[in-house]
Formats: structure tokens, sequence, C-alpha cells
């Protein structure tokens, strides 16, 4: 089945930190998108550089980049060095032992987050017990797919990325209502859904 | 108490309606500063700097915690990048100074793609499980466009920099992301301008301190206790951390500048204790290292209102230290102090309501009143001595002064006029007077004279006296104190 993932926001929404953005500005937006595993974390202070944990992937699919090797690691500001810790807030640093989709904004520039709208970026891959692997938020929020309605299916995110008062159900929109019809989003569909945006003409 | 350092777990507590998620990271006595003079105005007219005082000020006057704003600029990153050269300022450890500004790039990094804002934290880890925060900047992003102003989620003119500061500035306190109850601290910016109960809860949860827990008062003296399965624990007192540990809380207050001794006895609970001011602030404690199960604290403190945790280890940490000692059983806490001057002995309170402005004082002294204490060895010769400064409009009246000793084992004894202590008769209404006399303004009272206890066959014991007085026109009305007169005889 073909996703088309509808999971943008409101153009009335945004994060406290980060403003919202919708799933295809994130797809298009991002350098490298990869299906990883995370390998090891580890928290350093260069001279001149605030603290920064260094998490190590191992590269299980590259998605969208051209990327070659087999790891690579990537940087976040914060981290806790010999009992202090240097905390960004709103950030959340993937940790040892995670699998998921990581959406690289860029591997030019040192930033504050690598990952393109921070959690927005950021997804989570979990084995269900039936064995297949399915895809949720960071905060470890499903992502369901709605039967198709006129264009496709859409894809649902619980109202986190919703201002108040803002959910609406529908195609395009972002619902806390599961459908009846919903079922969560394997990681092949999650990747044919950015494969899918990634071939819309730009 | 926790031994070891440890990471704190993130902790999601919920309570009531509430969901608020906080993990113990605060800040000591529950107040910061925060340099505010952030330059320029928005579209609307406002200043940056007066929208962050609005928003801190909020805070303030809404919850327990309080931030100090400062007139004056602050360069939020400065101190966060290790020094190339070594060991001199800046450290990279911070500079311990909260500032905040509209900046290009993150001390260096680059915001990112849609960043409106960065909060910057710098936690220590504490003794209690959690993390004492130590400094906290904000940076706002100079590529994107705010505004200030109230009411919808999002304006022509930029996002409103009111509410994503009242945000940030909950993240400072220590306040993490709210997801299911209307509230500033959403993860999301919507049509919420103004913290909302939720907000306050969280806030006033994580920095309630040991007002999160039942408490007893504490008198000069001793008390016995026990620590049990269903007492509160750390976590509760700090709203978070990783502190499990069982904890009974003592609050007392000093009406003066005294010099405080506590004890925690026990033969089975590797005590601990802990001495917190009213904001929670932790000013002392001890582990009770060295093998013993015994803890100890001395301070001198100010006038104020203080909370004693009587604690112990965390079960895992407690196992791995003194086999000897347990995380839970019973123990003696005592409490003693020295003082040049007698104790003012609390707030005057009388038996029928009547109001006065008497004031009460006494201790024990050894020395013929050069020093006072409540706590004297069984072969020390000691006097106990009271004085009360009769309320103007009582004095020179005709009156009565009354003594009473109050027993451990419940016993209360009653000074009469021949200066012998004996049980007070249950079945007298009437006030078992001490001395009849004309009241005059300052009355001293030899409530004990030239005692030595172990004289008495006594060579332990804890006796809490009162002192009295009243008129003969209310016979009656009984004014006397809150606090006891406090006499600890150890061996």
């Amino acid at each position: 089945m073909c996703v088309l993932l509808a999971i943008a926001a409101s153009p009335l929404a945004q994060a406290s930190t980060v403003a919202q953005m919708d799933f295809d500005e994130i797809v298009n937006g991002a350098e490298l998108i990869f299906r990883g595993h995370v390998l090891a974390a580890e928290a350093r202070q260069q001279p001149g550089e605030l603290i920064k944990t260094w998490v190590r992937f191992a590269i299980l699919d590259v998605v969208k980049g051209d990327y070659l090797g087999d790891e690579i690691e990537l940087s976040f500001l914060g981290g806790r060095l010999d009992g202090r810790q240097l905390e960004v807030t709103d950030m959340i640093i993937p940790q040892v032992g995670e699998t998921g989709f990581y959406f690289v904004e860029t591997l030019l520039n040192q930033q504050v987050n690598p990952l393109f709208g921070w959690d927005q970026g950021h997804f989570l891959i979990v084995e269900e017990p039936s064995g297949e692997s399915v895809v949720t938020t960071v905060h470890h929020e499903p992502l369901l797919s709605l039967e198709p309605e006129s264009t496709g299916s859409v894809i649902t995110r619980p109202m986190n990325i919703l201002p108040d008062g803002l959910a609406q159900p529908g195609p395009g929109r972002l619902s806390t209502v599961e459908s009846p019809f919903s079922q969560p989003v394997n990681t092949d569909e999650f990747k044919a859904s950015i494969l899918t945006i990634l071939a819309l003409p730009k | 108490m926790y031994r070891w350092i440890t990471a704190a777990a993130l902790i999601v507590i919920s309570i009531s309606a509430f969901s608020y998620n906080i993990d113990g990271a605060k800040w000591p006595g529950a107040k910061t500063h925060l340099y505010t003079s952030i330059p320029g105005v928005a579209a609307s007219g406002q200043s940056w700097a007066q929208a962050l005082r609005d928003a801190a000020q909020e805070w303030t006057s809404k919850t327990l915690f309080t931030f100090e704003p400062r007139v004056g600029y602050r360069d939020p990153c400065i101190g966060y990048r290790a020094n190339p050269a070594g060991g001199t300022f800046p450290s990279g450890e911070g500079d311990g100074v909260n500032g905040a500004d509209f900046t290009n790039d993150v001390c260096g990094n680059e915001f990112g793609t849609n960043v409106l804002a960065v909060t910057l934290v710098y936690t220590e880890s504490n003794k209690l499980g959690a993390f004492d925060i130590t400094e906290a900047d904000i940076v706002f992003n100079r590529n994107m466009t705010f505004d200030i102003y109230d009411g919808t989620a999002r304006s022509p003119t930029g996002t409103d920099f009111k509410r994503v500061a009242l945000h940030e500035l909950g993240h400072v306190m220590g306040i993490g992301h709210e997801g299911n109850n209307s509230a500033i601290m959403r993860p999301n910016i919507g049509g919420t301008f103004a913290l909302q109960p939720d907000d306050i809860a969280g806030a006033n949860k994580l920095y309630g301190g040991f007002n999160n827990c039942p408490f007893s008062t504490l008198d000069f003296g001793v008390v016995g206790g026990q620590l049990a399965n269903g007492d509160c624990t750390v976590q509760q007192v700090v709203g978070g951390g990783s502190d499990s540990s069982l904890v009974d809380i003592y609050r007392f207050e000093l009406l003066q500048a005294t010099t405080v001794s506590l004890t925690m006895n026990s033969a089975a609970v590797d005590s601990v204790l802990v001495l917190m001011d009213e904001k929670s602030a932790v000013i002392a404690d001890d582990g009770a290292m060295g093998g013993s199960c015994h803890s100890q604290i001395t301070r001198t403190l100010p006038a104020g209102i203080y909370a004693v945790l009587a604690n112990t280890f965390a079960p895992t940490a407690n196992a791995a230290f003194n086999s000897t000692c347990q995380d839970s059983g019973p123990y003696r806490l005592t409490m003693s102090y020295s003082s040049k001057a007698p104790l003012g002995l609390g707030r005057p309170s009388s038996l029928n309501g009547s109001v006065s402005a008497a004031g009460f004082f006494g201790g024990v002294t050894t020395d013929n009143g050069g020093s006072y204490s409540n706590s004297v060895r069984s072969a020390q010769e000691f006097d106990v001595v009271g004085r009360i400064d009769i309320d103007p409009q009582h004095r020179n009246k005709p009156g009565f002064l009354v003594v009473a000793a109050l027993l451990d084992n419940g016993d209360i004894l009653v000074k009469d006029p021949q200066g012998v202590f004996l049980p007070l008769n249950n079945q007298s209404l009437a006030i078992p007077v001490s001395t009849g006399k004309t009241l005059s303004a300052s009355e001293t009272i030899a409530v004990l004279s030239d005692t030595v206890a172990a004289r008495l066959g006594l060579s332990q014991i804890n006796v809490r006296f009162l002192i009295g007085y009243g008129l003969s026109s209310q016979p009656n009305e009984l004014y006397f104190h809150r606090e006891p007169i406090s006499l600890v005889v150890s061996p």
C-alpha cells in the first residue's frame, strides 16, 4: 500500500522551541535520512567548545543522501561530564540501543541538534509482539495510517504537535482520535512514504 | 540520601488532574536571578526586556519559585566554552550568571531550521539523588521573527516572544514538557499565553520541598520516630530524582540566632540527617560515615523556619555500605542548642484565647547564666531558669505564676508554692499556682536550681518545662508559651 504521509501540522502549529513543520518539509529539508541503530554515546568537551554528546550510529539503510559509510557520528549539544550536566531543554539525544529513522539537517555545520526539526526528524522503530517493526515518534506515539480517502492514505499522530483546540481529524490534519481503520505504520511503509515525497515534483 | 552520584531518571508524576513533568532538577532555595536587559523593542512597541521581566514575574507571583530580575545585560554564552589555554576562565563550566539575548547561533552552534529559542541549563548532581541547577541561559533565534502580543497562536508580525519566554523560563526552573493538559509547558505553542493550573501545580510540586510531605513540629529535646514503609521518600520531597529512601520530616522555628545540634541515634537505622531552610535548600547533611549508625549536625542558624529530614540510605546503597545498619527502623532525634542568652519560647498563647504581648524565655545553664543549653550530663550541676516579660496591661496587678514539667512517659508535674514538683491533679479544674504575687514587668522563675540529676538517681531523662502567669481577676485564664524549655540529661 502506498502511504501518503500527510502529517502536516496546521499552519498555526508550532513547537515552543522549534516551529512545527510539514512532514514533506522535513523530508525535503534533510540532507541525509537513514535508518540506523545507536551503538554508543559519549559526552566530551573540546577546548573552545561546549559539552556535546557524540552519538555513533550503525547505518542500516540510507533513504536519502549519498552517505557511503557503515557508521556515522553526530554531535548533540549538551551532556553529562564528571557529575555536571549541560542540558539543552527540549532536545532528545538518541539513546544507546535504539533503532530509528534519523533526518539529518546537514553534515557541514555544527548544530545544536543535527536532526531536522529536532524531535520532528527523530522516529523510533519498535518491534511489535507480532514481529513487525513499526514506527513511532520519539515520544513513543504511534504513527497510524488511515484507510485511503479520495487521494490515498494519511498518517495521523496524536495532537502533541497541534496547538490547543486545533485537532481536526481528516486528510492532511492530525488527529487524537484513532480511526477504526487505523493501523500502525511499519518501516517499509514509512520508507516508502519518504521516497514518495522525494519523487514528487518540487 | 543517595550515597552515589547517579543520573536522574525522568519521572512523570501524576497527581490528581495534573500531569506536569518534573524530574527533581531544581534551583536550591527555589529562586534564581535573571539578567533581563535584552536590547530592542518589538513591533508592538513593547521592549523585549520588559516582556522577559513580565514573564519572570508571572512565574514568581503564581508559584513558590522566585525569579529575581536584574537590570543589566549579560551575554548568555559566556563561560560555556572550555578555554583552549586550560584552567583559566572560562572553564567551560558556565559563569554562574543567567542571561538572555537574541543571538545568531547557540554559542557557536547553528540553531538549525525553524528553531525559535534554546535554553542551556547547567546542573550538578546532589546528595539527594537529583540535580541542582547552577546556571541557565536563554538564547532566542535572531533570525526568527518575534513580536509581543496576547491571544491567538500566531500573528503576521511574528511569534509571541512572551509566551516563548514563559515556556523557556519554565525550563529554566526545571519543568519539562506537559503532554496532556493545557499548559504553557506543552511542547507546542497555541492560544495559551499565560500560566495554566498545570504549570503552577508542577512548579509548586517541584519547589514544595518538605511541604510535599507530612511533617511534625520539632522542639528542643528528644523525640522518637520510626522509618517504615509508607513514610515519605526523598523523591517526594525533592519532586523527582532517584532517591527512594524513607524520610521523616520535622519542622522547627528559631526566634533568634542559635547554635543548634541535631543528633539521630539508632541501633538499627543507617541514619542520615539533612537540615533544610524554609525554601528546602539543603544547609547541611550528615550520613553517619565511619561505621556508626548515628549522624549529627551542628550549625549556627539565623532566626527562621527550618526542617530536619530524619533519613536513611536508599536500600541498594545501604546494603553495599554498612551491613550493621538497616534502611528502616526506630530512631531517636535530639535537638539541642547553645546560646549566650535564654531562648525565646515561641509566640504567646493562652488557655481561653486571650491575646497578650507577653514574652517567654528560658533555658538550662551550667555556669550561672553565662551560657544556656538544653543538654547536660547527669553529673553536672545545672539550673533551669525562665523569664516572663509580662504584658504591659497586666503589670502591677495581682496575679500568679505557674511552672509545669512534662515527662516522656506522659506524666505532668506542677510546682507547688513550696517549690516541690507534684503530679498534676487531673480532678481539679483550678490552675495549679506556684507563686502568687503582684506581677512586675519581668518575672524571673527558678524552675530548678543547683540540680544534679545523678544525685536524684537519674542518668538519662528528657523533660519539657512550661511557665506561665495569670491575673487574680481572671483565675481561669493562663498565659503561656508554645515551645517548652527543654532539658535533656544524658549519662
